[in-house]
């Protein structure tokens, strides 16, 4: 296959070491929320490559010898990255828009701080957009677990026992507010980061018939995002355990917070990754559920930017439905295709319903004021890490 | 512990004085629980009301206000604690105002529970995880043979209290683990 391409040892030698930086960059950034903002926008353009490379692979260009590169090379709108996206240099195969209009001189720092910058200015940019976009749409679901908690606690301690319902009523309708939200927000996201335009997040008709219709992609989904914050919710609730050690008996406050600061450099570590390969899979099931739309429903005047635009080139035969001349077959399929359709749905709320819960358990087995309710590390910040107050600097 | 409780082996649950305290209370609060005093100071209440009516020769007070903190809100402690110390102030002004409690009774108040002691919890109030910290609790014992005015300022059993209080009173704790404080002994 003319896109593939095969990497010299000599290309290992520097592909390796750059990888390895890459990656602790990453691992220092998911220590404080506002550098966490940009894991997020640096995922984000690794799925816009997940994306569009997936859809190359399954159109008639790859037999044509029409190579990944040359297919992006054609796409307007395309910064995406070949490999893992840079942190703050410009990626050196993408374009350079700068021209010189501001004299030589002016034009020469314009454009090396553009070269210079250029990645760290997109991670920001997708980031912010991303994380907010998110933030806004887990917001009323995480605030009422935030009150729930807190109601919970003062119903505890002054012995209002007959409000007691209130806190799990609260508790309760947020988990329900969380599962509707991220049966729409993973594919939202994804189509946010893959068109590059904030308001694709916002396309609420198409992008829930893109989720509704394509069930089958999105339990696996809520599965993984399941399984792997579960893995999370340990590593975040270890250090209270861990600090009832004797170990630690005569550690200054200083000693301590620094075993604590290393021991959340080892859990992002394992986060990061974490946090980029559920979105990756997410990115996997929006390329194959936007596939499925575009060639059902061709040109689908619902897609946007550079969605629209990689789509329109891949060159894909229209899907034609099994039984078109077939009525009794179709509305038998169609009949039974709901029937399967909910049953995923439901299967997947409890997939979501039990990220919620995870959550939840973890607070009670090492609470984190405000901030752990307010955030999921792998749905929102790529984040953990919480100094107690008695260890604050 | 339940087959040591002798209201269980003879089937007498309580005695006759306990059933009238507890009617003229329902009298008094009714049956709803809105009424009365919740948490410690209804502990309070109840020892006040039971130092009046029952005229006890012992009386333990377990305040637990500072049990439910768990991971709430941290000034919730503190408050419990302020709670505790009123609640102690007016057992003791009780005491003192009563000639026949003078030095003829024994009080022991004690908290609920301890704390466990990580050294990275963002609230420090938690105690269901087993650690030994968890059950460290202070003890305030005054009255009848016990030393006045003395602080023990280093960590002892919680099991202690249960043989002291029979030292105390005159009667054996033979199912009792720990050893008599004899530092509150007079």
């Amino acid at each position: 296959m003319s896109g593939e391409r095969t990497i010299s040892p000599r290309r290992w030698f520097v592909a390796v070491p750059l990888l390895a930086w890459k990656y602790l960059v990453g691992v220092l950034f998911c220590q404080h929320p506002v550098t966490a903002v940009m894991v997020v926008g640096w995922t984000g353009r690794l799925m816009q490559r997940r994306v569009l490379r997936s859809w190359w692979q399954k159109s008639p260009l790859v037999g044509q010898g029409v190579s990944y590169e040359q297919f992006v090379a054609t796409l307007p709108e395309a910064h995406t990255p070949q490999g893992f996206p840079n942190w703050f240099w410009r990626e050196p195969r993408l374009p350079d828009s700068q021209t010189p209009s501001q004299g030589v001189a002016g034009w020469a720092v314009s454009r090396f701080l553009h070269r210079a910058l250029g990645s760290l200015a997109d991670n920001i940019r997708q980031g912010c957009t991303g994380a907010l976009s998110i933030f806004l749409f887990t917001l009323p679901a995480t605030s009422l677990w935030l009150c729930a908690w807190v109601l919970g606690w003062n119903i505890s301690f002054f012995k209002l026992y007959e409000q007691s319902e209130l806190g799990v009523s609260l508790g309760l309708f947020g988990i329900l507010l969380f599962v509707l939200a991220m049966l729409y927000v993973p594919l939202a996201h994804t189509r946010q980061v893959v068109t590059g335009q904030w308001r694709a997040f916002f396309d609420f008709r198409f992008n829930w018939r893109l989720a509704r219709c394509n069930a089958a992609v999105m339990l696996p989904v809520a599965l993984v995002f399941a399984v792997l914050s579960l893995a999370i919710m340990i590593l975040r609730i270890a250090p209270y355990y861990i600090g009832t050690s004797p170990h630690f008996e005569g550690f200054s406050v200083e000693q301590l917070r620094q075993w604590l600061d290393r021991y959340h450099l080892a859990a992002g570590a394992v986060l990061l990754p974490t946090y980029v390969f559920v979105w990756l899979f997410v990115a996997k099931a929006y390329a194959r559920a936007a596939l499925a739309q575009y060639t059902a429903h061709a040109p689908c005047p619902s897609l946007r930017g550079l969605e629209r635009e990689a789509l329109a080139r891949l060159q894909l035969p229209p899907r034609e439905s099994r039984f078109a001349n077939r009525p009794i077959l179709r509305t038998t399929s169609r009949t039974c295709g709901r029937a399967v359709t909910l049953a995923l749905v439901v299967l997947t709320c409890l997939g979501w319903f039990a990220v919620a819960a995870e959550l939840f358990v973890a607070q009670f087995f090492n609470y984190m004021p405000g901030t752990a309710w307010l955030n999921h590390p792998l749905v929102l910040l790529p984040w953990i890490k919480d100094i107690p107050p008695g260890l604050a600097p | 512990m339940e087959s040591l409780d002798y209201r269980r082996a003879t089937g007498t649950g309580q005695s006759p004085p306990i059933k009238v305290f507890w009617e003229n209370w329902r009298q008094f609060y009714g049956d709803s629980g809105l009424v009365n005093p919740r948490g410690d100071r209804l502990l309070t209440k109840l020892s006040l009301r039971a130092l009046k009516n029952l005229r006890p020769k012992l009386m333990m007070v377990n305040y637990n206000d500072c049990d439910y903190v768990h991971w709430g809100n941290m000034a919730h402690y503190t408050r419990g604690i302020a709670i505790m110390d009123a609640g102690i102030r007016k057992i003791v002004a009780a005491v003192e105002a009563d000639e026949e409690y003078r030095d003829n009774t024994i009080f022991v108040i004690v908290p609920d529970c301890g704390q466990d002691d990580s050294k990275f919890a963002a609230v420090p109030c938690q105690h269901h995880f087993n650690t030994r910290s968890s059950r460290e609790i202070f003890a305030v014992a005054f009255g009848a043979g016990i030393v006045r005015g003395r602080v023990i300022d280093r960590p002892t059993e919680q099991m202690q209290i249960a043989p002291t209080i029979g030292q105390l009173m005159g009667f054996a704790t033979k199912h009792a683990d720990g050893q008599v404080l004899e530092e509150v002994l007079a």
